[in-house]
């Protein structure tokens, strides 16, 4: 099985959410907590008469992108009209870029490295499009088949987008998972995208298996969920490999809700698109002097900022390198370790712990550092420091802060503590030289023999002790009770 | 040059009229009850406008222009525009049933700056439906008739600002020019028509058509009025991209009697090659005597590459036309769809072979067929490199002359009918007048005089911005076609 | 070529103008077979528009949307501000 090369390439849609206003006209980007349909004028509704400005600050934007994927970049940003018809296309085209006929797309040939389980791979990025996004349609009942007719909102229509499109150079769905992790990052530390929120870095996945038929997978929302979906794909495929059937070319959808992809309805004009250069939005040039400028101020990004902090931090690579997967968290690693020392300790917190957790509840990050806050993590590095905590409490205080919101504060007045524990413990050491008193006798010739004693504790304690504060407790009683 | 149907009050020129309702302002209520009354008189032969405004309305807004005391350079004009032209709060509808009852929410950018310079609009006029034609016979909704003749074509597909402008139901209009579409009808109903360089006037508003080809532009009954309304809509606008930032007013300047320069003048000879009726080919040289009486030069020369024109420009307005149409599903304005229990393709499907007539169904079949994948490379590709080649034969052209002399059609007005079943012929009335769109350049028709009755139109054309001299040699037709 | 065509544009003719069209469409592609057969020196570069001007670029700056209410558009099929649409699926 692990012979079977899985080839991955993704197309990556990134809103560039730090504009203020969507690409082509005035209206606000921010849709999100708008109502339907408010954010809209003639132009993003494609009324009759109406035409397209290109917000400057878009190319900016997508410059910085190109620069920091080492892409080539072209010399003049020209447009295309990709045309399909779709409720959520007001215009029934959308304002894209292309690469054939002689026309080129703001960039191409870049490259993104990855590194999963201390393998390093280089990605190559095909090209970087500017772009227009749809609409959103959503069903008024909760079953989508069942419902009569559908609805549109446009708010979201003509948002400006990036599609950031790869080779196939991916083997793995976690390695695809790390690579929209990462770029992710890259665009946040560029200040284009919050990944944040919601629909802001979607991508379409396309797999084949040792050499066989591509397969689309669209309507993927995160990395999480594309993890998930090629997981899901990857399976369905070698199960058929598997019965000696063929994969078939096609496009599928990622249903979230039930974790699986399904085939999307059979389109057979799929791929006549009739691009042709937009005549509302003639070339426009993409000066050195802009490029220049702009790689002038590019700011650190994720690799150069892990190399930097695992030597400042001293935190090693591995966790460096984690940590700059998600700037907010690079970003809250830096600022915790600066307020309240014990970097090592704080990596470890973050990359062991609040990520576990995170992942596990479905959480965004942002919501997760949010409640583990720096104030909260300096309240943990001392009570550790104190005595007053254990490792083991440690880890459930972090649980607890992640998942519930609870203060550590909190958790130390309602007693959770280490001193407790230790007299817990006590008793039950107490307990356990009672009952095995040849055990005692034997523990003090021998120190091996101590460990029967220890698993006795942690059996009492079902497991909860800390076996190095158990331990503890143990060698100091033997001790008392040598000399005695 | 005026049909019967003209009195002399409803022939009044902006200027007079500027003058006229400066010294005594009841004039503007007198000009525009007597326009109501040709309206009255002749609009159910014509049929120049598919939305005429209540003469109430048109009153009460004169009143209000009158009280503001700003009546600007078109002094209370009433501006008839083309029904592709969106108006706030006034259908526009294209010519097309899709689009019957769409009201716009917002003014094109002209029509601001027509109401913002003392201009009072009168009504939208018919067109070929999405100004798809050489005739407005291919209007949805009714043909108009050449006022000269009602049994012949005012020409499109601005037929019906041309019509309305030449039987005084207006004081001037605006149409829009894709192939020859301000030209044609202007040449055909007696008329002033101009198409500026691409960018001089801004797009917002209009409903496209051929994208990198649309203009729009005044159709006057007097090379000076063109230049009035040319002075008020062009100038740059943020609102388009393809907007000129040129310093741009005083072309009413340009309208004087004597060449302000002496003109270097040329014919291209396949222009007046084969296909010219012989009506017309008297005319246009008769006009060409007369500039030569004037001292001016005219010398003629050969462009071969023109005869891949006409190819040329249907091939990329087809493309343009078919993606600027895609738009029309009914959804979001428009004929209502059906929208339960329906498949969207199906429903949109149903709203588009509803809403579109047979010649816009045509272009746009035809479009999604240049553009499609395979055939794009033999057809719009080549297209867009003969428009190049034909470009710079322009450029050079006009490094040696400063204005071309053309027929503006090589035809009489034809009658309703003859040539509309015929598309390769349809498509000919444009042979002259598409290549100036193709290479963006500005042009104007002025009535070169009569033949057999009917008014025939002279093209004048030049570089890019070369407005004022065209306007100059225009008038100077102008004057010397009573002499 | 008509059948593709239409499903590529949604828009269908009478069935008693489809021989018609089938040849005036032969006709028109005919005439722009001209164009296809016309040899073009390498290195012409096509022209896609005639402006030649410096092209309108936008700072990124909000103006207040109107809104589809505001544009009171196709007001019959709103529904919680939402537009009615033929379902996709």
């Amino acid at each position: 099985m692990s012979s079977i090369t899985i080839a991955i390439g993704l197309e990556v849609h990134a809103q560039i959410t730090s504009l203020r206003s969507k690409l082509f006209c005035g209206c606000p980007s921010d849709y999100r907590d708008r109502p339907p349909n408010a954010n809209v004028c003639p132009v993003c509704l494609g009324l009759p008469g109406s035409l397209p400005v290109f917000n400057r600050r878009a190319l900016e934007k997508a410059v910085a992108v190109a620069l920091a994927l080492n892409c080539e970049i072209s010399d003049k940003l020209s447009f295309v009209r990709k045309h399909y018809f779709y409720p959520d296309m007001p215009k029934n085209y959308q304002v894209s870029q292309y690469d054939r006929y002689g026309l080129t797309p703001l960039a191409v040939g870049g490259s993104l490295t990855v590194e999963v389980d201390g393998s390093r791979r280089t990605v190559r990025i095909r090209r970087i499009n500017i772009e227009e996004d749809t609409g959103r349609i959503v069903y008024p009942e909760r079953s989508i088949l069942g419902s009569r007719y559908a609805l549109v909102d446009y708010n979201r229509a003509g948002i400006a987008l990036l599609e950031i499109v790869t080779e196939p150079d991916l083997r793995s769905p976690r390695e695809a998972r790390v690579f929209l992790e990462k770029l992710g990052s890259v665009l946040e530390h560029l200040e284009v995208t919050d990944t944040s929120l919601e629909g802001a870095l979607r991508a379409d996945a396309n797999v084949s298996i040792a050499g066989g038929a591509r397969v689309e997978i669209k309507n993927i929302g995160s990395p999480k969920e594309l993890e998930k979906a090629l997981s899901y794909e990857i399976s369905r495929q070698l199960s058929i490999i598997k019965s000696g059937g063929t994969v078939e070319r096609e496009t599928r959808h990622w249903v979230k809700e039930k974790g699986i992809t399904v085939a999307s309805r059979a389109k057979e004009l799929e791929g006549e698109y009739r691009y042709f250069p937009d005549p509302d939005l003639p070339p426009i040039p993409v000066g050195r002097d802009l490029i220049e400028r702009i790689a002038r101020s590019l700011p650190e990004l994720p690799d150069s900022r892990a190399r930097r902090i695992a030597k400042e931090y001293e935190i090693g690579d591995y966790m460096a390198s984690v940590l700059v997967l998600h700037k907010r968290l690079c970003d809250h690693f830096e600022a915790s370790s600066r307020a309240c020392g014990s970097p090592k300790l704080i990596a470890s917190l973050l990359v062991n712990e609040l990520l576990r957790w995170v992942d596990e509840a479905g959480m965004d990050i942002a919501t997760g550092v949010s409640r583990l806050s720096t104030d909260r993590l300096c309240k943990l590095v001392r009570y550790l420091d104190s005595g007053l905590i254990s490792v083991k409490l440690l880890k459930e205080y972090v649980r607890l802060a992640v998942l519930e919101d609870t203060d550590p504060e909190e958790l130390v007045f309602r007693g959770m503590t280490a001193i407790r524990e230790a007299e817990e413990l006590e008793r039950v050491v107490e307990e356990v030289f009672r009952e095995n008193p040849k055990a005692v006798e034997d523990a003090l010739k021998d120190p091996r023999a101590v460990n029967f004693l220890v698993g006795q504790v942690m059996k009492k304690t079902g497991k909860r002790a800390d076996p190095k504060l158990v331990n503890e407790i143990i060698r100091r009683r033997l001790f008392e009770h040598g000399s005695r | 040059m005026l049909p019967p149907q003209c009195t002399r009050l409803a022939s009044t020129p902006i200027r007079v009229l500027r003058e006229r309702v400066a010294e005594d302002p009841d004039f503007l209520f007198e000009y525009i009850e007597e326009v109501y009354r040709v309206i009255e008189r002749h609009e159910p032969q014509i049929r120049a406008y598919i939305t005429l405004r209540p003469k109430e309305e048109v009153l009460g807004e004169a009143e209000a222009l009158l009280k503001s005391g700003k009546l600007g350079p078109l002094g209370g004009a009433l501006v008839a525009l083309k029904d592709n032209i969106s108006t706030r709060g006034i259908r526009t509808t294209c010519g097309s049933r899709m689009l019957e009852s769409y009201v716009p929410p917002y003014d094109a950018t002209v029509v601001s700056k027509i109401k913002e310079s003392g201009g009072i609009i009168v009504g939208k006029t018919n067109m070929d439906e999405f100004a798809m034609g050489s005739t407005t016979e291919n209007s949805a909704f009714y043909p108009t008739r050449n006022p000269w003749d009602y049994e012949r074509v005012p020409g499109g597909s601005s037929g019906g600002s041309a019509a309305a402008v030449a039987a005084c139901e207006a004081t001037v209009a605006l149409g829009s020019d894709t192939g020859g579409s301000i030209r044609l009808p202007a040449s055909y109903t007696g008329t002033v028509g101009l198409k500026p360089t691409y960018g001089l006037v801004s797009r917002y508003g209009l409903v496209a058509y051929g994208s990198s080809l649309d203009q729009i532009g005044p159709i006057a009954r007097c090379v000076e009025d063109a230049a009035i309304v040319l002075d008020v809509i062009s100038g740059h606008d943020p609102r388009d991209s393809t907007s000129l930032r040129v310093e741009v007013g005083g072309f009413e300047k340009y309208v004087v009697d004597e060449p302000l320069k002496s003109y270097r003048v040329v014919v291209i000879e396949e222009m007046i090659g084969e296909g010219l009726d012989k009506e017309v080919a008297g005319v246009f040289s008769k006009v060409l005597k007369k500039l030569e009486s004037r001292g001016l030069r005219v010398e003629y020369r050969s462009m071969p590459l023109l005869r891949y024109s006409l190819s040329a420009y249907y091939i990329i307005a087809m493309a343009e036309a078919s993606s600027n149409l895609a738009r029309y599903d009914g959804l979001r304005y428009g004929i209502q769809p059906e929208v339960e229990a329906v498949h969207w393709t199906d429903a949109y499907g149903r709203v588009r072979t509803a809403g579109f007539g047979y010649e816009v169904k045509r272009r746009i079949l035809l479009g999604a067929y240049i553009l499609s994948e395979g055939l794009y490379e033999g057809y719009y590709l080549k297209a867009a490199k003969v428009r190049r080649l034909l470009y710079e034969e322009f450029v050079r052209l006009f490094r040696e002359y400063d204005l071309a002399v053309s027929p503006t059609s090589p035809t009489l007005p034809p009658r309703i009918g003859e040539v509309i079943t015929d598309p390769i012929r349809l498509f000919s009335l444009d042979v002259n007048t598409t290549p100036i769109n193709l290479a963006g350049l500005p042009a104007l028709s002025v009535p070169g005089g009569l033949a057999n009755g009917l008014p025939v139109g002279v093209q004048v054309f030049g570089p890019p911005l070369s407005e004022g001299p065209i306007l100059n040699l225009a008038r100077i037709i102008e004057v010397s076609r009573s002499e | 070529m008509v059948k593709r065509l239409s499903a590529l544009t949604l828009v269908e003719v009478d069935p008693q103008k489809e021989e018609v069209l089938s040849r005036d469409l032969k006709r028109i592609v005919e005439m722009f077979n001209e164009i296809a057969r016309l040899e073009i020196a390498e290195g012409v570069e096509p022209l896609y528009t005639t402006f030649f001007g410096e092209v309108n670029l936008r700072d990124d700056e909000e103006s207040e949307p109107v809104g589809v209410g505001g544009l009171n558009l196709c007001g019959e099929r709103l529904e919680d501000g939402y537009l009615k649409s033929p379902k996709t699926l």
